[in-house]
């Protein structure tokens, strides 16, 4: 069923100067699923991720999207409803948490972006409460949840999810991903790239096992969560 | 202290916040000083000089005329001095000579047209003062404050209240993740150096005006680098009240020990700011936790 994929990336290598970050990765993602990509720090994980919204160049390799190779240029993936949610929440500290989510909605119809904002209230109240604030005084947890709202902004097709549950308790984890699997119920199609691999196996229907930049494993979430590999290297045996 | 004497500081300060608003912009966004600022300055009054003021046009034409050159001239800058230095991710010191380089290269290009020679700006008014409250108030002085006051109101506005304005904020912060929000990061830069080029332009007649036009008046920028710095390098706030302060003080010091002494004065006070209060009057942002 090769026409539900939405996003699909072939043969894709990139380089830092000498290094091969990543080398000859397939990934497909198909349509309405979460799609996870575990590995350990230093895999080539973030890099994927921002090799898809152009952040790099890659060395070869094709990424297509709805069937069509993506720009080269961020701000033109952004357009075709790629949103990359990166590593470290990466919110704007200084502007507060309205004009963060204001500026998520950079590219969209600006008629609408009262009732945008209003869902994102919705979503997470203490944004509303704290609307003027700026962001840099949220918590870490918070700050994870303005930058997804933040993504969500410009209605996007597919969300690729850097590490949402880097440096957060476990119980805002779990709320992060009570969320994300709401997201994928309104039918936005979900990447998501974790060093947590349990949390992520356990909620995803398919994924990728990233290993020093190459794909060594792949396979259902559940299919994953019982394999040896994966249980010894990534779940503590 | 008397009325004129405010006046005249207040007037002085617009025209100094104008040049460390154009300064700090293209700081925020990049994240270096822009050494060329002074002499697109410089470039900028001279043209209008050459272009407009010299066949008797008047001081609005001029004014918009040195506005648009210091717009284009900052421009060009970008594109020729700064676009592939950015692009490569290389050391903020290639920035800097980049800047110095192109400054120099401004400077010598005005010394080829203009000499060594000092200009002045025709006399723009028939009778230059107003008579106000019982003080003698010159009215060139007045034009520059309502226009610095309202070129800086419109900045606010721009960056507070618009969609172009918190785009500029964003890619301030953090240009990757704000070109992860749809924004074209270079197209905002460019934007902002056009902005800096503007208030380069009007700052730059306005100290023709003030003084005399000559081929090294761009070092003038000092006292906006400076007004930038006390008021906190980043902050545009900080940047007009830094630069008022210098403003103020330079015409009272300037009405109490002469010219001379007025210079060496307020760069004395503000060594002794920066001595006890670094960070500059608005301090450092917030910052962001992990």
């Amino acid at each position: 069923m090769s026409h539900d994929v939405l996003l699909k990336v072939s043969g894709l290598c990139v380089n830092y100067g000498h290094i091969e970050a990543l080398k000859d990765v397939n990934v497909e993602v198909r349509k309405g699923e979460i799609c996870s990509i575990i590995g350990a720090n230093g895999a080539g994980k973030s890099t994927f991720l921002k090799a898809v919204s152009a952040l790099v160049k890659p060395l070869k390799g094709t990424i297509e999207f709805e069937g069509e190779e993506l720009p080269k240029k961020p701000y033109k993936v952004v357009k075709k409803g790629v949103i990359h949610v990166p590593e470290g929440r990466r919110t704007f500290s200084g502007l507060t948490i309205e004009d963060n989510l204001l500026v998520g909605a950079y590219l969209s119809d600006k008629s609408k972006i009262r009732e945008d904002l209003e869902r994102q209230y919705d979503l997470f109240p203490i944004l509303r409460e704290r609307r003027n604030q700026f962001a840099g005084t949220l918590s870490g947890g918070e700050q994870q949840m303005l930058a997804v709202c933040r993504g969500l902004m410009s209605h996007p097709k597919i969300l690729l999810l850097d590490e949402p549950s880097m440096g957060l308790a476990p119980i805002i984890v779990s709320q992060i991903y009570d969320i994300i699997q709401r997201i994928r119920e309104s039918g936005i199609t979900i990447l998501l790239v974790e060093q947590n691999a349990k949390k992520a196996l356990s909620i995803c229907d398919y994924a990728y096992v990233l290993e020093n930049g190459r794909i060594k494993l792949e396979g259902s979430g559940n299919d994953l969560l019982n394999s040896d590999d994966v249980r010894k290297a990534y779940l503590g045996g | 202290m008397s009325f004129q004497i405010l006046i005249n500081g207040i007037s002085t300060g617009t025209v100094y916040a104008l040049i460390a608003i154009g300064f700090a912009l293209v700081f925020n966004i990049l994240k270096f000083s822009n050494f060329s600022y002074g002499a697109t300055m410089t470039a900028s009054a001279f043209i209008a000089y050459f272009l407009v003021a010299s066949k008797g046009w008047g001081l609005v034409p001029t004014l918009i005329c040195s506005a648009l050159a210091g717009a284009l001239i900052s421009l060009i800058g970008e594109f020729v001095g700064f676009r592939r230095i950015l692009k490569n991710h290389s050391p903020s010191t290639y920035f800097f000579v980049s800047s110095i380089t192109l400054g120099s290269l401004y400077e010598g290009l005005v010394t080829l047209k203009a000499g060594t020679n000092f200009y002045v700006y025709p006399n723009f008014f028939e009778t230059p003062t107003i008579q106000l409250f019982q003080t003698v108030i010159s009215k060139e002085n007045i034009i520059m404050l309502v226009i610095s006051v309202a070129a800086l109101l419109a900045l606010a506005f721009v960056i507070q209240k618009t969609s172009i304005g918190r785009a500029i904020r964003a890619v301030s912060f953090d240009r990757d993740t704000a070109q992860l929000m749809g924004i074209n990061a270079t197209l905002i830069i460019q934007a902002v150096f056009i902005i800096s080029g503007i208030f380069g332009g009007l700052a730059g007649c306005f100290l023709g005006i003030k003084y005399t036009l000559t081929a090294t008046m761009g070092s003038l920028v000092v006292k906006g680098f400076i007004a930038s710095v006390i008021g906190g390098l980043g902050s545009l706030t900080g940047a007009v009240i830094g630069a008022m302060l210098l403003g103020i003080m330079e015409a009272i010091f300037l009405s109490t020990m002469g010219s001379g002494w007025a210079t060496i004065a307020s760069f004395a006070v503000m060594l002794v700011f920066l001595l006890i209060r670094p960070q500059g009057i608005a301090g450092s942002n917030v910052q962001e936790k992990a």
